[in-house]
């Protein structure tokens, strides 16, 4: 627990008593005690009418649109007040003015009550702005919400050639619009809850009614609501506090930013969560085989979905073990590979002064440095850094004789292999887990990677996501499923959910033969 | 608590692992792949063997380096002598700085002296040791070993690749080479008692050649096989679809025409009765006219023409095939189209029962040959 020293002050809500009284100034100091260090907190006092009721503008500069502050709520209470006093001859008394600006003056969409203090101050750090009048128990909380934002923009991290274009942005409120946007079913519920001691960021979870099983709804509710942290910065954040196990390699959620790719999981019986703040929307549960799943698989003919599919699934392959491989056949099994080869290895380490796992080790780690600069650095200079790391490096490494040029195809075809994963997040995993492989490899060979992957499955096996079997549909085998994994069958056909969400409704289309007509 | 046995545990798998991995490990560079391996007699009842063992660098050099002529050759010849395989392995291992690799053997070459003395107890190194490649090839050298290592091919790096590639690539088209034999069926055939024929490799003019065989009984070189009879006997033992068969133009007896099979199939069955045994040998061929002596003749476009060449052809065909059976089976009693083996998988209990006496109930036995040739092409193209 924080201490506090003796000479620094209680923090405010351990001081400001959360009642609101009728006092205007008392409740105007209460936003101060909090708000006085402040530079961007404004305090706009003001008199209301012939009477001058005091009147006060609660609200944080730069979150709420001065737009609105100025044409739909100062003008109205200041100018309109008088001039409809002075037009129909009468005052208006401390009693009446809230309920008068509330229902005739303010013509703002949003207007809310608020009788407990913390609530307003939540709302004033949210963009809204408070009204406090003197005279009245209570605060009007105004939506006044509007600051810069960036654009909707290409998703960087997921780009479709024959996709849509929009990509999530980091305001929830235009996250939400762009689902809402794709699917007009009324059932697709948004639920929105804080999170977040301080930062108190909005989380809204996102998802079907009538198609999700409700007990994932339940758990993805449960879990969010026993976050108990300072603050949420990103949907990594929340991913971490919700997943299912902490100590596995393995993503068990799956983020996207791709409105397509939510709406695609929600009618699925997924479960979406979007994080304000973040353009990253989390998807759960996850499944391994939905990492290898690209929006482009279901924009193209279905035989191209596939072996683009199988392409990946090779591409994991090479991303895990190629390295451990080329280990285990130079230092214990020669005899599997062909004559020729063989030979050409063995011309090519000819005078190396490090065993095979060495050299692959230290060339491994060298392409993860230069992955790591790249990505740090500036766009240009990153892809300099790729340039100068694989080609000059690389050719360096050879002719200095620390690593053999098969090596380093290998190494390139791993790296460009762990490329290949449209989530970034399983691309880290496998990029980890060549790594042990690659010393049990060099400890006991093909034996060694073989355990390796054992080891790997029967993980795999036990892990669940959110009460879904982590490896369905192949372990345990879904035969229905089975039609959107390594192969992808063509859309007509696509005619149940998949079986592992225990969705309430399991047909998402009725048969082939009606759909064809 | 907890965490404490979870530490022991995974200490103990660790250890487990590091104490029990890497003894057996071998980098690739500091391995001498052995390409070919050769045994031949040396005296005293021993043998000498020899390593043809790959130089990685100079082998594996490409095109371009290679006509720059840069460096020696491409592999190196290591010979020593012992009462077997493994002592003369040791030997050589004692004068290798690398560790002896069997796992890429192209060749096993056994030279005239030691085939004529008899292999099967010799080579049983090479059936038990994990390490020797099982599809290595098998061939017989007709001369003194030390030569074969010698010869430099001309269009390959080593003597061993060389004639394993010949084998590889022209064992099915060419017919008077015959189709190898590799080391895991070398085993079977010595472990069965049964006769075979190894490729024969001569050496003319410096030049390495895959021509011929010769006939093992027993594992003893029995006698070398004349090329031209190598079709025959892979026609027996179900190889038909290659060869030319020359039979005499039928309009000009003294002009010669030659028919290219280019399908077929044949069979063969034991028949039993009582203590007779009679083979039933049919075989269909299908192919064209490759090449006439007389291009002038023109009635090649008649049905005539062509039936009477099949007509020729067949008889041409029983007749080969009586004169090898009658040759190899009946006069120098070695079972080169591999009858024991079809008696084997006809009946068990009859050539258990007469193992031993095999050879001399095949001499004794009749073989029926029905042929049927087709001339598919005659090949007129002018």
């Amino acid at each position: 627990m924080r201490r506090f020293s003796k000479s620094m002050n209680p923090p405010p809500e351990q001081i400001v008593d959360i009642k609101l009284t009728k006092n205007y100034k008392e409740n105007l100091q209460k936003f101060k005690t909090y708000l006085n260090d402040s530079s961007d907190a404004v305090f706009r006092e003001f008199a209301l009418g012939v009477d001058e009721i005091k009147c006060a503008l609660v609200y944080i500069d730069g979150l709420a649109d001065k737009t609105i502050l100025n044409q739909f709520i100062l003008l109205p209470l200041m100018q309109g007040t008088v001039q409809i006093e002075n037009q129909n001859q009468t005052k208006t008394s401390k009693i009446s003015a809230f309920k008068n600006i509330k229902n005739h003056m303010l013509t703002v969409s949003e207007v809310k009550e608020a009788d407990l203090f913390d609530n307003t101050m939540f709302y004033v750090m949210s963009g809204e702005t408070a009204l406090i009048v003197d005279g009245c128990e209570k605060i009007l909380i105004i939506n006044t919400k509007g600051w810069q934002a960036r654009s909707i923009n290409e998703p960087k991290s997921e780009a479709a050639v024959r996709g849509s274009r929009e990509g999530f942005v980091e305001t929830l409120r235009t996250n939400t619009a762009l689902i809402r946007r794709r699917c007009k079913d009324p059932n697709l519920v948004l639920k929105v809850i804080q999170v977040g001691r301080r930062s108190k960021t909005d989380i809204a979870i996102t998802y079907i009614k009538g198609i999700v099983n409700p007990k994932i709804v339940e758990e993805v509710e449960k879990r969010l609501s026993r976050i108990d942290t300072d603050a949420i910065l990103g949907a990594g954040d929340v991913e971490q506090f919700i997943e299912d196990s902490v100590w596995s390699p393995f993503p068990q959620v799956q983020s996207t930013e791709r409105p397509d790719k939510v709406i695609a999981a929600m009618v699925e019986g997924r479960v979406g969560i979007l994080i304000d703040g973040t353009p990253f929307v989390l998807i759960v549960p996850a499944v391994l085989s939905q990492f290898m799943q690209a929006p482009e698989d279901y924009f193209e003919k279905w035989y191209i979905g596939t072996l683009l599919r199988l392409l990946r699934w090779t591409g994991a392959f090479l991303a895990i073990f190629a390295p451990a491989l080329y280990i285990a056949v130079t230092t214990f099994h020669t005899g599997m590979i062909p004559t020729q080869l063989a030979l050409a290895i063995a011309a090519s380490r000819e005078n190396l002064p490090f065993p095979a796992v060495i050299e692959a080790g230290l060339m491994e780690i060298t392409i993860e440095l230069l992955r790591e600069a790249g990505a740090r650095l500036p766009k240009p200079i990153g892809q300099t850094i790729g340039i100068v790391g694989g080609i000059i490096i690389g050719d360096a490494a050879v002719r200095a004789g620390i690593a053999s040029p098969i090596l380093i195809v290998v190494v390139s075809v791993t790296a460009i292999a762990s490329f290949v994963m449209p989530a970034y997040n399983i691309a880290i995993t496998f990029r980890i887990l060549r790594f042990p492989l690659m010393i049990l490899a060099a400890i006991l060979g093909i034996y060694g990677v073989m355990l390796g992957f054992i080891l790997m499955v029967v993980h795999i096996a036990k892990l669940k996501s959110f009460g879904v079997d982590y490896n369905a549909p192949f372990m345990p085998v879904l035969a229905s499923d089975l039609k959107d994994t390594i192969v992808r069958i063509p859309t007509r056909y696509m005619n149940k959910r998949p079986q592992s969400m225990k969705s309430l409704d399991r047909f998402r289309q009725p048969k082939e033969d009606n759909n064809n007509q | 608590m907890k965490a404490y046995k979870a530490f022991t545990l995974v200490m103990v798998i660790c250890s487990c692992i590091l104490l029990s991995g890497c003894w057996d490990s071998i980098e690739i560079n500091k391995r001498a792949f052995v390409l070919g391996m050769g045994m031949d007699k040396a005296e005293e009842n021993n043998k000498y063997i020899t390593y043809e063992i790959a130089i990685p660098t100079q082998i594996s050099k490409g095109a371009q380096e290679e006509s720059n002529k840069i460096g020696g050759s491409s592999t190196r010849d290591f010979t020593k002598k012992g009462s077997n395989i493994v002592e003369a392995d040791v030997a050589i291992s004692e004068s290798i700085d690398k560790t002896v690799d069997l796992q890429h053997m192209q060749l096993f070459v056994i030279g005239k002296s030691v085939a004529q003395e008899g292999i099967t107890n010799n080579i049983d190194f090479l059936f038990r040791s994990p390490q020797v490649r099982r599809r290595a090839k098998v061939v017989y050298y007709a001369g003194n070993l030390a030569d074969f290592f010698k010869v430099e091919p001309k269009t390959t790096k080593s003597p061993s690749v060389f004639v394993s590639g010949i084998l590889d690539n022209n064992g099915r088209f060419i017919h008077s080479i015959p189709v190898s034999t590799e080391i895991s069926k070398l085993s079977e055939y010595i472990r069965e008692n049964y006769d075979f024929i190894l490729p024969k490799v001569n050496k003319v003019d410096d030049e390495l050649n895959v021509s011929g065989a010769g006939a093992f009984r027993d594992g003893k070189l029995v006698c070398d096989v004349e090329k031209e009879e190598i079709k025959e006997i892979e026609w027996v033992q179900g190889k038909v679809n290659i060869g030319n068969i020359e039979v005499s133009e039928p309009q000009n007896p003294e002009k010669k025409v030659v028919y290219g099979i280019s399908e077929g199939k044949s069979s063969l069955k034991p028949e039993f009765s009582g203590d007779k045994l009679t083979f039933n040998f049919k075989m269909t061929l299908e192919g064209d006219i490759d090449e006439e002596e007389d291009t002038n003749y023109l009635g090649v476009l008649k049905p005539e023409y062509s039936d009477s060449i099949e007509k020729l052809t067949e008889e041409k065909v029983r007749a080969d095939i009586m004169e090898v059976f009658n040759k190899y089976e009946k006069e120098k009693k070695v079972d080169v189209f591999m009858l024991k083996r079809k008696i084997k998988s006809y009946n068990i209990k009859y050539y258990e029962k007469n193992k031993n006496i095999l050879n001399d109930i095949i001499t004794e036995s009749d073989f029926n040959i029905d042929v049927v040739v087709k001339v598919r092409r005659v090949g007129l193209t002018r």
